[in-house]
């Protein structure tokens, strides 16, 4: 392991060509893209501010904030994820499972130990998920649809069918609570995406994923040890969708075990909205953040201007689209 | 027939029903110079044994009540793509329309999109309505945005499905539903039978109860027998397919009841399909169960006529922004629809009629 340094994740990277002058571009042209999402952001901001004045209020941006932070947490796992090549629809449904064994843990132990069992038995859904793409070879697509179902399953067994209540309040306020007006959520979502984008860009790790991603023959003939690494990327996924499954259930007070339904497709939706392409070996952690920020701007934007629920499927759908589309345009331009 | 018996079941009750609505009467003087600002609403509708007031006799208890001000009322449906919800809609704006006030209707995309619903129904208590008419997803899945209502003093009203901590709760006890439909098998096969059920969503609160219902009607019934009992998430080709297996394992059963009509359907098309003489009950009375009642294609649904749970809502929201005071659980009715009576209920369209209880 400690043989292969920075040069087999590079010479393994199909960024056509190789070399730093292509990598600087590529990261020059990633800058151009974050900055890009921020300008939508604050357009979206904008405009239905002027619309709606009430949209500006503090309370309604932390609100939107609220809203992104357990979507943009579950995309940064996701992005782990699809850097490898991969893909984990099993997210959803961890996010169920989870909260209900935290809402469970949460009447027997203290806030904090069931936040992290919580966490763990996410990180356990992902290592289930790891260990069945790398060990059997069958592709990611499939083993997850299957553990979607098999976890979303877990979650009514666990909870018996019902909801969970009667969390501590102790709990709540572990989670939904707030320091200096900044919601917990929130403020864990801005730390996981500044530590994410950190790994993906400084560490070993974050370099192998992208190599793994990029060609992951290459990487292992490289030496790296790509079944390890691509199990942890769903680990890291898993474990991100638990802490997910324990802000929601402190959130609602209450631990639903059908929850989770609709963040897959939204949170794959903000990670390539970001920038990260579903075919791996390139993607970017401040991107599915800016997503996730994108789609809840929208989606309360939308509703703040009475726009019904069918048409802001639509327009989700087409600021995906969209966002690529000019992503295309520019990297056309470049070449 | 059936409106006889209401007629009856009404006389019955008004003496109860004066007795209860003397302080109610007291208030709505007391509200109607807009002083509904300073009017503090509970949050228990979802408590268990909270006062009761049947939906069709709010007018006649409460009296005639008028919108003193433009109120703008919030309402956050679980999904328009049923039917169902659809009728709830109609409803709420046809009674913004008869009161002159303003609905907002927003909805979820799907009826499990949890945390959707959640960010629609913050956005909306960010405009501070002047109440809110709420049905959630789950039973937890808009507790933020519900305490957000309650922190700004207004009434919340409830409607249908999922019960949560609001001033008044519109929507038809479910239990009933399943009972209903039970008694309907009973009173056909007067010798006993054997009986199925296909069932909706696990852990819905209304597959919940109606499962609760229909197996307790069937103990009571005595000479039914419960044969078997399937989920069918709420889904008519999945329904279908499991109304194929109960037939296929059970070829003498006589009767089968689904938690939904949209179920319902499924398990007809599967009754037709295999020739034989069952009975289908649903549950909602939606247009196509409403054409299947009437084709032969079904026994019977059992509705809680959605149109006025919306219609109830709203006008209970009114009522309660006029200072009335409004019992926690304004009941929408069990109300068996079959091919006796269905024209009672539904126009030619499969529409509620909207000049039922006027």
């Amino acid at each position: 392991m400690s043989q292969s340094t920075l040069t087999p994740p590079e010479s393994a990277t199909p960024t056509s060509g190789g070399g730093t002058s292509v990598d600087l571009r590529g990261l020059a042209g990633r800058a151009a893209r974050q900055g890009g999402l921020i300008v939508v952001i604050i357009a979206l901001v904008a405009g239905f501010g002027i619309a709606r004045p009430f949209f500006l209020d503090p309370t309604n941006l932390m609100n939107v904030l609220l809203q992104a932070a357990v979507v943009g947490i579950l995309a940064l796992g996701q992005t782990y994820v699809l850097l490898t090549g991969g893909i984990d629809l099993s997210i959803g449904s961890t996010v169920a499972v989870t909260a209900v064994s935290a809402g469970l843990f949460a009447q027997q132990v203290p806030a904090p130990l069931a936040i992290l069992l919580a966490i763990g038995v996410g990180a356990l859904c992902g290592l289930a998920n790891g260990l069945l793409i790398t060990v059997t070879g069958i592709t990611p697509f499939i083993v997850t649809l299957g553990t979607m179902s098999i976890y979303a399953g877990l979650a009514l067994i666990i909870a018996g069918g019902q909801a969970v209540y009667g969390i501590p309040v102790a709990f709540e306020n572990a989670l939904a609570g707030g320091v200096a007006g900044i919601p917990i959520p929130v403020f864990l979502f801005v730390v996981l995406t500044v530590v994410s984008a950190l790994v993906l860009k400084y560490t070993i790790f974050g370099e192998y994923l992208i190599a793994i991603g990029g060609n992951s023959e290459v990487a292992r003939l490289a030496g790296i040890r790509v079944g390890q690494h691509t199990a942890t990327a769903y680990v890291v996924a898993g474990a991100a969708a638990g802490l997910c499954g324990a802000i929601l259930t402190a959130r609602l007070g209450a631990a639903d075990p059908t929850l989770g339904a609709d963040l897959l497709l939204t949170a794959i939706a903000a990670t390539v909205m970001g920038g990260t392409k579903l075919a791996g070996g390139q993607g970017s952690m401040a991107g599915a953040a800016f997503g996730a920020i994108i789609i809840a701007t929208l989606t309360a934007g939308l509703t703040s201007l009475n726009v019904q629920a069918f048409y802001q499927q639509v327009a989700v759908g087409a600021a995906i689209i969209l966002a690529l589309l000019v992503d295309q345009v520019a990297r056309s331009r470049k070449a | 027939m059936n409106r006889q018996t209401r007629r009856i079941l009404v006389a019955a009750g008004l003496p109860l029903l004066l007795a209860t609505g003397c302080s109610s009467a007291a208030e709505v003087s007391g509200g109607s110079d807009g002083s509904s600002d300073d009017a503090a609403y509970s949050y228990t509708s979802d408590q268990d044994g909270v006062e009761q007031l049947p939906g069709e006799e709010m007018a006649s208890e409460l009296g005639d009540v008028e919108a003193s001000e433009d109120y703008r009322v919030g309402v956050i449906l679980k999904a328009l793509t049923n039917q169902y919800w659809q009728g709830i809609e109609k409803g709420a704006e046809a009674a913004a329309e008869h009161y002159g006030i303003e609905v907002t209707v927003q909805s979820a995309s799907s009826e499990s999109a949890q945390t959707e619903q959640l960010t629609i129904a913050q956005t909306m208590t960010g405009q501070n309505y002047d109440a809110y008419v709420v049905a959630p997803e789950s039973t937890s899945n808009l507790t933020p945005a519900l305490r957000a209502m309650q922190s700004q003093g207004a009434p919340v009203v409830n409607v249908d499905d999922a019960r949560v901590p609001a001033t008044v709760y519109v929507g038809p006890d479910h239990e009933s539903n399943g009972i209903q439909a039970a008694e309907e098998f009973a009173a056909l096969y007067p010798d006993g039978a054997k009986v199925a059920q296909v069932e909706g969503q696990a852990g819905s609160s209304a597959a919940i109860l109606r499962i609760k219902g229909y197996q307790e009607g069937v103990e009571q019934t005595g000479n039914l027998d419960l044969v078997a009992s399937v989920p069918g998430d709420w889904d008519p080709d999945k329904a279908f397919s499991a109304a194929q297996q109960i037939i296929q394992q059970h070829p003498d059963v006589k009767g089968i009841y689904a938690n939904n009509d949209t179920m319902a359907i499924g398990v007809a098309k599967a009754v037709s399909a295999s020739g034989k003489d069952i009975a289908v009950v649903g549950t909602d009375g939606v247009p196509e169960a409403v054409a299947g009642v009437r084709n032969g294609a079904m026994t019977a649904t059992v509705s809680p006529l959605p149109y006025w749970e919306g219609y109830w809502a709203v006008e209970a929201a009114v009522r309660l922004l006029e200072g009335q005071d409004v019992a926690p659980w304004v009941v929408a009715p069990a109300q068996l629809i079959t091919a006796d009576n269905v024209d009672e209920f539904y126009d030619a369209d499969g529409q509620v009629l909207t000049d039922l209880f006027e």
